[in-house]
């Protein structure tokens, strides 16, 4: 008896065991004494590490239960059928620790329940909590599948087997929208978000790196199986996901990239400082080490590069999603936020109960088993296709898909096609070649403007038209773009326009310069200067500093 | 439904002397300790910023409130005649409003089992008994005016108006994140009380709302793209899987199958 206790008494689990404990302890005085008494938040800093790394970076890396089960159930790509339960199972522990988390962060947590019954639909919080609600729910009965197998209840199992499809889709649809939506949450506080992590579509980018993240949580786990469970890891799979991983990082980054630039803030990424540090040390450990040991390793992929492309990932990743939450709120405004030892712990505490957990599902329950078949049987094993397997895993059909790259690069082009696209439709606006500048054509010929020209010259629609707030912005900013947020400088209009005055205007399509600057000056508004002194004011701003280039004729022709 | 209030607050005419928190503190029962700046349980403070220019701060109320648009459960509201009130009975405390806020005035009771979101009602409960709020009845010099807020921006465009020199031509809150229910005059740029002017002068919801209402678009969009990959995928499985096996495996494949 007293042997058996000692011999199970690694390290590990004594480690485990204090660290738990210690999390108890500290769990108590946070109930009791309210979250100052454990964390260092603040009023300042109302978010720190437990939103930002258990919240935020936790839900990103469960990310592989839903797109290992779309893979092998919706998509059909049989080979990976090994892969999923595993990833499932990681996907419930991580939302089910999310969920602890997130009761011990939230200040009313018997509250919780409220986002039942009290609605707000303008809250991306309010989604989020109703998706990971539902998905949890989804990656149970996902899972449950591997109980009623241990359990011998064939009959549940079939029943439960029935609805597998449907379930999948519906865990697919939540889980891009809780993922992507965990970004929206940001784009509310565009002021208060360093623009290095600001952006509009906040929620692609969190969508795009949630995949990379997922894929590489897999990888990674089948590293960790192996190192502390003995189990190989699937050198016959997972390099093909680590691939995969590799370039949709490079989409997102190209993405990012362009994100950046086309809201002038890519240049904040090369102004030596913190921020600028952050972002790169963020990239390097997201994408560019990753990647470059993908492409490095080739056609055949170590363990050990494997281990480190996705363990860099898995980092920089979660790197993003704090940066997003803390560090570059910080940025703008500094805190001093550091994280207690007590809000570490806490952190520590349930990645290592995800461990307990991950230990105990995959001793007692035939976790590593793809869906019957065994996973010994490996890469050229028995699979059971979804809706066939109540066959019970006598076929061994094997489709042209299963050995092959290409469903995977067509996804993957799909994607590259999109992250180029996307930002190029954003900056669509239709800018004329030529105006006719005829407002005032009785007071002067119409003017034959050659509208392309000074837009070469200019550089960028804001020279001559009005400018958006802050940094210069292109006119798509207001004008066309789908997704950034109206920028135009209300502060030199409300003091002489009422507000339907322009907005009615604007509602109609009407952009002409005349529909506020009225062409005879208005004697109510005197402080709007009138059409003729505002094309005069802005040609002669350029025209006037070489003299030969001022002269009437130039622009207008002789009656 | 009455009309929307809110307060004028003429920085030029504050000498401040502070009674507007102290009256705050009073009507609202809090504490009464004057701390240097907004916390749980002081919700207006008046302090000096550049040279001789005394600042207060409290929530603006605004008309499309971040705060409001954010809480997942509602937990706050905006009311047609200017406050944006706290109901800590449904709150979770998950302080979202505290991040969404774009004036950081949301704050919490971090050393409470129970903690709240505290802030300023805009003396909600005096307002129902047809009182001006606390602070504008206490201002000596009326530096702070309560007051219908179209009355307010009247009164803020002529002080503007008939005083040009006195003051920096802009009135803070008319258009700053589309507007708020208090307004601010300024003898000197904005910034340089530390006002942030770099705000949006659009509603800030406005940026979360034209990504969520798109929900409906992804899940329809999704599922169809989804469905149609489920069921070309299994198609082509099943033609395959039809070439290869021998009729009888067919049959038992057809027969088992829970999608066929
Ligand atoms: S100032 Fe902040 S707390 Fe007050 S109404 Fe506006 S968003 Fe809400
Ligand atoms: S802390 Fe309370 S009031 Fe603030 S957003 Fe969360 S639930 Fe709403």
């Amino acid at each position: 008896m007293f042997e058996r206790l000692r011999s199970s008494l690694t390290p590990w689990r004594v480690l485990v065991a204090l660290l738990l404990t210690l999390a108890a302890v500290i769990v108590t005085v946070r109930f009791a004494f309210g979250l100052g008494s454990v964390t260092n938040l603040s009023d300042e800093t109302p978010w720190g590490i437990w939103v930002g790394f258990d919240i935020l970076a936790g839900i990103g890396l469960a990310a592989g239960g839903f797109i290992m089960a779309s893979v092998v159930y919706v998509f059909g790509i049989e080979r990976y059928r090994p892969l999923v339960r595993m990833s499932i199972l990681t996907a419930l522990i991580g939302y089910l620790l999310f969920i602890t988390g997130l009761i011990l962060e939230i200040g009313r947590p018997w509250n919780i329940w409220r986002c039942i019954v009290d609605h707000n639909f303008h809250s991306p919080l309010y989604e989020i909590a109703w998706c990971v609600m539902l998905y949890t729910t989804v990656l149970m009965l996902e899972f449950s599948q591997v109980l009623w197998e241990r359990l011998g209840w064939h009959r549940v199992d079939r029943a439960l087997h029935r609805f597998l499809i449907p379930l999948v889709i519906i865990g697919a649809l939540l889980s891009t929208l809780h993922q992507s939506t965990l970004g929206t949450l940001f784009t509310i506080v565009p002021h208060k978000l360093h623009p290095l992590w600001y952006s509009p579509i906040l929620p692609v980018h969190f969508f795009l790196s949630c995949l990379a993240a997922g894929l590489a949580m897999i990888c990674f786990e089948g590293f960790l199986s192996w190192r502390f469970l003995g189990h190989p890891p699937r050198m016959d799979l997972l390099p093909n996901l680590a691939r995969i991983m590799a370039l949709i990082l490079v989409v997102y980054f190209v993405f990012r990239c362009e994100d950046l630039a086309v809201r002038h803030a890519l240049l904040e990424a090369f102004r030596p400082g913190l921020p600028a540090f952050l972002f790169w040390l963020e990239n390097l450990l997201f994408v560019i080490v990753p990647v470059v040991v993908v492409l490095r390793s080739a056609r055949r992929m170590t363990t050990g590069q494997l281990f480190v492309a996705s363990f860099s990932t898995v980092l920089g990743f979660i790197m993003h999603r704090f940066n997003v939450a803390v560090s570059g709120m910080q940025l703008i405004h500094p805190t001093g936020y550091f994280p207690t030892w007590q809000e570490l712990v806490i952190s520590m505490a349930l990645i290592a109960l995800g461990f307990v957990a991950a230990g105990l599902a995959i001793h007692y329950l035939p976790v590593t088993r793809p869906g019957g078949a065994d996973a010994s049987a490996g890469a050229g094993g028995t699979y059971r296709l979804p809706w066939r397997a109540s066959t019970g895993g006598g076929s061994t059909t094997t489709t042209r898909r299963e050995n092959s790259m290409r469903p995977d690069i067509g996804v993957l082009s799909v994607l590259l096609v999109c992250a180029l696209v996307l930002p190029a439709t954003a900056g669509e606006i239709s800018v004329p070649d030529r105006v006719a500048i005829d407002e005032l054509s009785n007071l002067y010929p119409a003017v034959d403007f050659d509208h392309s020209m000074h837009l070469e010259v200019e550089g960028e629609c804001t020279g001559c038209h009005h400018k958006p707030f802050g940094n210069p912005a292109p006119c798509v900013s207001c004008h066309a773009d789908p997704v950034a947020p109206s920028a135009f400088v209300h502060e030199l209009h409300w003091e002489v326009e009422e507000c339907t005055g322009c907005h009615q205007k604007q509602a109609a399509g009407d952009l002409r310069c005349v529909s506020c600057h009225a062409a005879g000056l208005d004697p109510q508004r005197l402080e709007v200067i009138g059409l003729k002194g505002a094309y005069h004011g802005l040609c002669l701003r350029c025209h006037g500093e070489t003299a030969s280039n001022a002269s009437c004729g130039l622009c207008h022709p002789e009656r | 439904m009455s009309a929307a209030k809110g307060l004028l607050i003429d920085i030029t005419r504050c000498i401040g002397c502070g009674a507007c928190s102290e009256a705050c503190k009073t009507a609202n029962e809090l504490p009464a300790e004057m701390e240097d700046g907004l916390t749980a349980d002081t919700w207006t403070v008046v302090s000096e910023r550049g040279s001789e220019n005394f600042v207060r701060d409290l929530c603006r109320h605004c008309i499309e409130p971040s705060c409001v648009s954010v809480c997942p459960v509602g937990a706050l509201v905006k009311r047609t005649d200017g406050p944006v009130l706290y109901n800590k009975d449904i709150c979770l405390g998950c302080r979202y409003c505290m991040i969404g806020c774009p004036f950081r005035i949301p704050k919490f009771e971090w050393h409470s089992a129970t903690p709240r979101i505290r802030k300023c009602i805009l003396c909600a409960p005096r307002l129902d008994r047809g009182l001006p709020p606390a602070c504008a009845e206490a201002c000596p010099t009326e530096a702070t005016v309560f007051g219908d807020r179209d009355t307010l921006v009247a009164a803020a465009r002529a002080r503007l108006a008939a005083t040009p020199d006195r003051y920096h031509p802009h009135v803070y809150g008319l258009t700053e994140v589309g507007g708020t229910s208090v307004l601010f005059l300024s003898p000197v740029p904005f910034e340089e009380l530390d006002f942030d002017t770099a705000v949006a002068s659009f509603p800030l919801p406005d940026l979360t709302w034209r990504l969520l209402m798109h929900v409906p678009n992804v899940v329809l969009l999704g599922a169809g793209f989804l469905g149609a990959s489920y069921w070309l995928f299994r198609r082509r499985d099943e033609v395959a899987a039809a070439e290869n096996e021998p009729a009888e495996g067919r049959h038992d494949a057809e027969a088992g199958g829970p999608h066929v």
